[in-house]
């Protein structure tokens, strides 16, 4: 992550990349470029002018373990994932986020979310499986649900990346996919 | 590089010389079709952590042509084949006019995509050869879009089972343009292990061995 200024009186931007999280209040602008099997997760409280974004790059390790060592390893065992960071894996991406949330005064029942990303990039892999981005974008989804946190907006799945700039301050998204305008969440 | 590293000098020096030999052939064979001169730049071992990861791509949001494929076999992981839009177009090019305008207009379109898939098993087979470990790849699907997108889910898988991943890249330099293209390799850190133990066969092999 690293702040720079924005344009047009925007305020700082601050990027988050693969593994990241980071939580702000407006008129931050939280920027995640490149995301292509990861996902974008938003959680916001416009009350409080405040939002988080992380950038998860797998479904919880559950999950993860449920899919076999078919594009993990190569010889077919199964092993416990490797924590590295608390954005790594949904679940506890999504608890962090509630944290440092939480931590800034935002209320649980206010909060909203916001998604993108989950692409396969890559069409035919994986012999016409569920795809590793696909997953994620469905257990942060059922996730979210169980935590009853309203998905207030998703641009998910399809075969190209995106490029995600979250305001946590009013909980707007646009989400750019290559060579496209920008969509706004 | 911060941190420390999961390998040692010698084990990164035996990975970049297993690269440069499956690069040597690879580009004999790009060469060839081509029709010109092409050269390998040092093969590039990058060691990165998740924090570093994003690092690799230098926050560049322009696309790239990217064939991508899954090496299946001994050794497991993703293989790209990169170019820029320019480069990309340049090789389709050269091997249309090599093959003397016999291509169709689809042909050429796939030209890069066929390209990928050549240099791929000739690389593979160079690794074999070399190592006696058996690798394949999958049919090349080709797509175009930001680097970082693309890298991703290999990266990420890799992430699950070790604190470090591996990146072995070569760079193709055609001559006298200076058109560039890139194979770049991510095994799984399985896929890594069975590489680097295939070091103590290969150094006996040739007398090197402790």
């Amino acid at each position: 992550m690293n702040g720079r200024n924005g344009k047009n009186g925007d305020g700082p931007v601050l990027r988050v990349h693969m593994g990241e999280g980071v939580v702000a209040r407006g008129p931050h602008i939280i920027l995640s470029p490149g995301i292509g099997s990861c996902v974008a997760l938003a959680l916001y409280d416009t009350d409080e002018r405040l939002g988080g974004l992380a950038h998860v790059m797998l479904p919880e390790t559950a999950v993860l373990a449920g899919r076999g060592a078919k594009r993990g390893d190569g010889d077919g065992a199964e092993r416990r994932p490797l924590i590295l960071s608390p954005f790594q894996y949904a679940d506890t991406a999504i608890i962090t986020l509630l944290e440092m949330l939480r931590a800034l005064g935002a209320a649980e029942q206010r909060l909203m979310a916001k998604l993108a990303g989950g692409a396969r990039m890559f069409p035919s892999y994986n012999g016409g499986s569920v795809g590793m981005g696909e997953q994620t974008a469905a257990n942060v989804r059922s996730l979210l649900e169980r935590k009853g946190i309203r998905l207030a907006g998703w641009d998910l799945g399809g075969t190209h990346g995106r490029t995600v700039e979250f305001h946590p301050g009013t909980g707007r998204m646009v989400v750019t996919a290559q060579g496209k305008e920008g969509r706004e969440l | 590089m911060n941190g420390p590293t999961l390998y040692s000098e010698e084990q990164l020096d035996y990975l970049k010389e297993v690269m440069n030999i499956g690069a040597g052939n690879a580009s004999t064979a790009l060469s060839q079709l081509m029709g010109r001169d092409v050269v390998i730049e040092m093969p590039r071992i990058l060691e990165v952590s998740i924090a570093e990861a994003h690092s690799l791509f230098g926050g560049a949001e322009e696309p790239v042509v990217c064939a991508g494929m899954d090496l299946v076999g001994d050794v497991a992981g993703t293989l790209f084949f990169l170019a820029q839009d320019e480069e990309k177009n340049k090789i389709e090019a050269y091997v249309g006019k090599y093959l003397n305008g016999a291509m169709k207009k689809e042909a050429r379109e796939s030209a890069f995509e066929e390209v990928a898939n050549i240099i791929a098993g000739v690389f593979l087979t160079a690794v074999h050869d070399y190592t006696g470990l058996h690798v394949y790849h999958t049919v090349p699907v080709v797509v175009r879009d930001a680097v970082e997108a693309l890298f991703e889910e290999p990266i990420s898988t890799v992430f699950t089972a070790a604190p470090k991943a591996v990146i072995a890249e070569i760079e193709f330099v055609s001559l006298p343009d200076g058109m560039r293209a890139l194979l770049s390799m991510i095994p799984t850190p399985a896929a890594l292990e069975k590489i680097l133990g295939s070091m103590k066969g290969v150094r006996q092999g040739y007398g090197m061995g402790e």
